[in-house]
């Protein structure tokens, strides 16, 4: 019974157009380039490929970057993402192997795959490089920059292809969410931008699903007289585990920033405290005085966000299976509500069919046409309504 | 019938009409070119420039060589390149042997309806030279440059790609009806089967006026393509030569058969006193739209029957007069979410600063209405039915119901 195929990934690479200009030395525009199974031919003629792509478009001076090439049995993504720093990725389309009158056909479902989706984790594949190491730019030498690159997406990469089977990308699609509001209420200067891809990086790496199960769980008996005991303190999640002990900031991740263009460097704190966190730039001496003056203030807090959260959980699992689902994305505060995911993770474990999901990304991708107001209303061939 | 090369050379008007100096090499100096909405250049396998609708074909050349090496680039993995995606641009490719077309918009369309557009075009070479042919001369000579046989031909596309931006007919995969009472179309069906039933291998009779369709005859076991229809319509306005005079011209039909060797048509024009006048009378005559009165907040419908591949729209009033294409894009964005080939839908309101438009979908008919930008929802819905029921009543008169046969 296996005869579908889902989409894959086929190779992702990162290239410079204005590197190795020379005849023969196609190899050098080569920065990063995955699977390492295709040799250096290959990757040339690739690229290649995407370069002849990109120039041919251009005579035709279209408003903005190449952001996607449809082929009949894959699709590939673009995206510049510092001047003649490409990253491309290229799908194998899912398939579906027909058999008509003894022969076997097999067609690929070009429409299965939408752009917005794949190119918002595309970007993210740039962003979180960029969160950790900077730009490409910043690095002065190409040996070094291939080297982080080879680094980071070494171990990027695999957990991509896990999310990009499940509905997780779609998230990245509506761009952040409704619990990021709480976290940048504690902070000053970070631009949006980048908070989205914190964000993104603390639910998929930092917070697993811990936070469900304080919030969903016992572990938060509202009419308890003492709730909280076990947290009541909070804790660092990066940096040192026990404060008393600590001499050295433990392993903080650094993360650079992007505000008003420049480029700044910071290390990355998780404070978690009850279900919220705050990051803050800080240096080692500051951690303690930071522990003693946020702690009782953020407990505070945190138990009413808890329990707002607690509600917003409860509610979705509870709807009636015909109840409207709906996402709510503010794009001024980031903020994002939605009654599609059953939990609060918002991964995977949706309450509505990858149909309707795909629905919305479209509905989402006509936004641009329709301007800055505007309602769409369709009635699909189940007869489900989305709005 | 095919001018001498040389005759093509010497007479740039032939081949196009813009401008010579305008398109050479440095197309990115040249805004004119660039800015145009929509490209479409026509090539040979081997990369032999055969059409372009902007600029000279030969000093094109080299852009021609470009896109031939990328879709034979791609081919060569076993793949085919079909469109790019790049901001405000789209760019379509269509690959038949033996020509590969290319569509480059920036009218924000999308790539199903640039795909049809091209295959029009497609369609209308081979209705003049026959695909058997077309593979023959290429199988022969793979450098031939077919633009020996398509003179004169440019000028069909060129009217086709016009006429397919401002007709809602060729998205709609449907033809408009000449609006005639029903005993005036009776009267003159009659009259069309009395003239011709003695003329032997007469497949079809197809009588128009200005685009619209007042009869259309055939033999029992024949039917006629929309598609085809609209090559018929397109071959009678562009050609001069046949809006004066009776003629005769060899045309091959694709979707009727692309192999057959040309059918040929016969177009003729009626001339019998009292239909003519009653066919002028609807001509001259504003027809009876139903955006007027209480109906005000409805800008323009079209409606769709499907049964018989007809369509019927009022005429286009304020404040489309002058923008009739954007009209023509916000239908064909409907008509493409609607009929979107994995996720189809049935309905479809949406609604912008500029309007707001209801698209649905029935097992009988399509509806689409473009509504004042702030209508009610329920208003609109309101409308939808008293419209649908103006249309049952008014039906014999706005569409050709029972096509007689020979």
């Amino acid at each position: 019974m296996n005869n579908k195929t889902d989409v894959s990934l086929k190779n992702f690479f990162i290239f410079n157009s204005a590197f190795g200009a020379k005849e023969g030395e196609e190899a050098k525009k080569v920065l990063y380039y995955h699977p390492i199974t295709d040799t250096t031919d290959v990757q040339i003629k690739n690229v290649g490929l995407v370069e002849g792509i990109i120039q041919f478009c251009e005579n035709f001076k279209p408003s903005g970057d190449i952001n996607s090439v449809h082929m009949e049995k894959t699709r590939q993504l673009y995206f510049q993402a510092e001047k003649d720093y490409w990253l491309v990725m290229t799908l194998n389309l899912p398939t579906v192997l027909n058999t008509k009158e003894g022969s076997q056909t097999t067609d690929y479902s070009e429409e299965d795959v939408q752009d917005n989706v794949y190119e918002a984790v595309l970007k993210q594949a740039y962003y979180m490089y960029r969160l950790f190491y900077g730009t490409f730019k910043s690095i002065k030498d190409v040996a070094n920059l291939m080297m982080t690159l080879e680094i980071f997406y070494k171990t990027y990469l695999p957990l991509d292809k896990q999310t990009f089977l499940k509905v997780q990308c779609f998230i990245n699609l509506l761009e952040s969410t409704y619990p990021i509001i709480q976290h940048t209420a504690y902070l000053s200067g970070i631009e949006p931008d980048d908070m989205k891809f914190v964000y993104q990086y603390l639910i998929g790496t930092l917070l697993p699903a811990n936070m469900e199960t304080e919030l969903q769980g016992g572990s938060m008996p509202r009419n308890s007289a003492s709730p909280f005991t076990v947290l009541r303190n909070g804790r660092f999640i990066t940096g040192p585990s026990n404060l008393k002990l600590a001499k050295t900031i433990g392993k903080v991740p650094k993360m650079f920033l992007f505000s008003g263009g420049k480029q700044e460097e910071y290390h990355l704190v998780v404070y978690r405290a009850l279900s919220a966190s705050v990051f803050n730039r800080l240096n080692v001496r500051l951690f303690k005085e930071l522990d003693a003056f946020i702690s009782p203030k953020l407990v505070t807090i945190a138990s009413d966000i808890a329990e707002y959260c607690s509600k917003q959980v409860i509610t979705p699992s509870n709807l009636p299976e015909s109840a409207p689902r709906f996402i709510y994305f503010n794009k001024l505060n980031l903020a994002y509500k939605s009654t599609v995911h059953l939990d609060n993770k918002q991964t995977g474990n949706i309450a509505c069919t990858k149909e309707s999901l795909r629905l919305m990304a479209d509905i989402k991708s006509t936004n641009s046409t329709l301007g800055s107001y505007g309602e769409t209303i369709v009635k699909t061939m189940n007869d489900y309504w989305r709005k | 019938m095919i001018p001498p090369q040389e005759l093509l050379e010497e007479n740039p008007n032939i081949t196009n009409y813009i401008d010579e100096d305008s398109a050479d090499n440095n197309l990115k100096d040249n805004e004119d070119w660039t800015r145009k909405k929509k490209h479409v250049f026509i090539l040979s396998s081997a990369g032999k420039p055969i059409y372009s609708r902007y600029g000279n074909e030969d000093k094109l050349a080299w852009l021609f060589g470009v896109m031939q090496t990328l879709v034979s680039f791609v081919q060569s993995s076993g793949d085919c390149i079909k469109s790019i995606h790049a901001a405000n641009t789209l760019f379509v490719f269509l690959v038949k042997k033996p020509l590969i077309l290319v569509a480059v918009s920036k009218a924000q369309d999308g790539v199903q309806q640039l795909t049809s557009e091209l295959s029009y075009v497609f369609n209308q070479i081979t209705s003049i030279l026959t695909l058997t042919r077309l593979n023959k001369i290429y199988e022969q000579r793979q450098n031939y440059d077919l633009r020996r046989l398509l003179a004169g031909v440019e000028r069909l596309i060129d009217h086709l790609l016009d006429y397919s931006e401002t007709e809602p007919s060729f998205f709609l995969g449907a033809v408009e009806c000449l609006p005639l009472s029903l005993s005036v179309r009776d009267t003159i069906n009659s009259a069309i089967v009395a003239a011709c039933n003695k003329i032997k291998n007469l497949v079809f009779v197809i009588l128009l006026a200005k685009n619209k369709l007042i009869s259309l005859i055939r033999m029992k076991k024949y039917c006629l393509h929309p598609a085809d229809l609209h090559l018929i319509f397109n071959l009678v306005q562009a050609s001069e030569s046949l809006k004066n005079s009776e003629s005769w011209t060899p045309l091959c039909l694709p979707r009727f058969d692309s192999s057959v060797k040309p059918n040929s048509i016969l177009l003729k024009k009626l001339r019998r006193g009292n239909c003519l006048e009653a066919i002028n009378e609807s001509l001259n005559v504003k027809d009876e739209s139903y955006t007027t009165a209480d109906f005000q907040e409805i800008r323009h419908y079209l409606y769709k029957c499907k049964s018989t591949a007809q369509f019927y729209q009022p005429s286009i009033g304020p404040p489309y007069t002058q923008t009739t294409e954007h009209l023509i894009n916000v239908y064909k964005r409907a008509h493409h979410k609607l009929h979107s080939t994995v996720r189809p839908l049935k309905l479809i309101f949406e609604r912008n600063s500029k309007e707001a438009i209801l698209a649905w979908d029935t097992k009988g008919f399509e509806l689409y209405i473009v509504f004042e930008p702030l209508i009610d929802t329920t208003k609109a819905i309101s409308f939808v039915g008293k419209l649908l029921n103006w249309i049952k009543k008014k039906e014999e008169r706005i569409f050709h119901l029972n096509a007689p046969t020979l």
